[in-house]
């Protein structure tokens, strides 16, 4: 059953521009301040 | 419908699923095309210190990206944060004018060194002749700050002319406390020994540029911006109800401890009060510690500190007025997600405490040369 969904050649491309978008999303809502939460454990 | 109907239908979003995971691997590829690194976070920074404590590493160059975005951690050879050229750095035997003492305030967690507290007094004093160096660690106790100030001052032979405290509530609510941490073999700071699962997520964290792009979009989307409003350490440092003679009688003893050392270096002290941010807006804190039932007093912590600056005859400065009127004028003066200062309020509190300094003594002509000739 699964392989019959992958072998759905449309649901895979638009799951993949779905997915694509988000990304693209996330890149411009990110663009002012790139970084990682710190893990200095000791903060005061 | 049928069961095999059902799990044909299930199919469909367990596809989208597993497409949605392996995209993280194109993800991750465009970003770093796109010029983005994994943040060092700090890599490098700490060396073992003390009873199982901990200080800044000496000559580290090293960085990180939080939520309030990138700034740069410089150390000179003593261990003593600096800025990135070394213009401030502290040599062994130097005579100094100040010397301030502190947490992670006084550190400047979050903003780069330029910004700080302190060095923001040591720019502006450059050109005046005052040299400045800053002790300042975070999570450091006053307890462990006078062994640190110990040190410098025996083995690498370091004087002063004024040691300031910078003192925030955690400082005056736990100063003879001693914060216990191990340093990675990554010379990053760890609270305790961790499990497999939690180290795969620290290095995915320390290794990926995914992770901070979607923790960034979060945030810019206005979730988590601000930092937490009913933790408990909050509500232990405000909380009305605590023993307010037996902790003053503690930070007495500690201070004490300081201005005695103090004295055998014929330095000065000074304490200066630096509050959390949220005492500058504290009704919303007091709402929640109320819906707990706790009732906080946001003058204790500077109530306490300005009770043993008077009981010990040291000068005092309070910059509570300072982060009082950039909240007027509508200034955030957290970090994003976090109480530390922002770089406004930081540098807002540098310049006020410089100028509490100004009429400090000048260093002598001959001093002065000797600095030049150093550099």
């Amino acid at each position: 059953m699964m392989r019959n969904t992958l072998q759905n050649a449309a649901f895979v491309k638009w799951a993949c521009m779905v997915v694509a978008v988000i990304w693209a999303i996330i890149y411009h809502l990110s663009q002012h301040s790139a970084g990682l939460s710190g893990f200095v454990y000791v903060n005061f | 419908m049928s069961i095999s109907s059902w799990a044909g239908f299930l199919c469909y979003p367990l596809v989208f699923a597993s497409i949605a995971v392996a995209s993280f691997i194109p993800a991750e590829a465009v970003f770093r095309l796109l010029g983005d690194a994994p943040s060092e976070d700090l890599r490098g920074l700490y060396a073992p210190f003390g009873d199982n404590g901990y200080k800044l590493g000496a000559n580290v160059d090293t960085s990180a990206s939080w939520a309030s975005g990138p700034f740069f951690v410089h150390t000179d050879g003593l261990g003593l944060r600096c800025d990135r050229d070394r213009r401030f750095a502290v040599h062994p035997g130097d005579l100094l004018d100040v010397v301030f003492l502190g947490d992670s305030q006084g550190f400047g967690n979050g903003v780069s060194f330029e910004s700080t507290i302190a060095g923001t007094v040591a720019a502006c004093e450059y050109n005046r002749q005052l040299r400045v160096a800053n002790i300042s660690v975070g999570g450091h106790t006053i307890t462990q700050q006078l062994e640190l100030l110990q040190r410098l001052v025996t083995e690498d032979h370091l004087r002063a002319r004024t040691y300031v405290l910078l003192t925030t509530p955690v400082m005056a609510l736990g100063c003879d406390g001693y914060t216990h941490a191990a340093v990675g073999a990554d010379g990053r700071l760890y609270d305790g020994p961790k499990t497999a699962e939690q180290m795969a997520v620290i290095y995915l964290k320390s290794h990926s540029v995914t992770y901070s792009r979607i923790r960034d979009a979060i945030r810019n989307i206005g979730i988590g911006l601000a930092p937490p409003r009913d933790t408990p350490f909050l509500f232990r440092l405000y909380d009305a109800g605590v023993d307010e003679q037996r902790v003053t009688n503690t930070l007495t003893h500690c201070v004490q401890q300081l201005t005695a050392f103090a004295d055998t270096q014929r330095a000065n002290l000074a304490m200066v009060y630096v509050p959390l941010t949220v005492e500058a807006g504290f009704s919303d804190i007091s709402e929640a510690a109320a819906s707990h039932g706790i009732r906080l007093d946001p003058d204790l912590p500077s109530r306490i500190a300005a009770s043993v600056s008077r009981r010990l005859g040291v000068p005092f400065l309070d910059l509570r007025p300072v982060a009082r009127d950039l909240r007027a004028n509508g200034d955030p003066l957290h970090l994003k997600g976090d109480y530390h200062y922002d770089a406004t309020l930081s540098s807002s509190c540098g310049k006020r405490v410089g100028a509490a300094l100004s009429d400090l003594p000048r260093r002598s002509p001959s001093a002065a040369a000797s600095r030049h000739e150093e550099s």
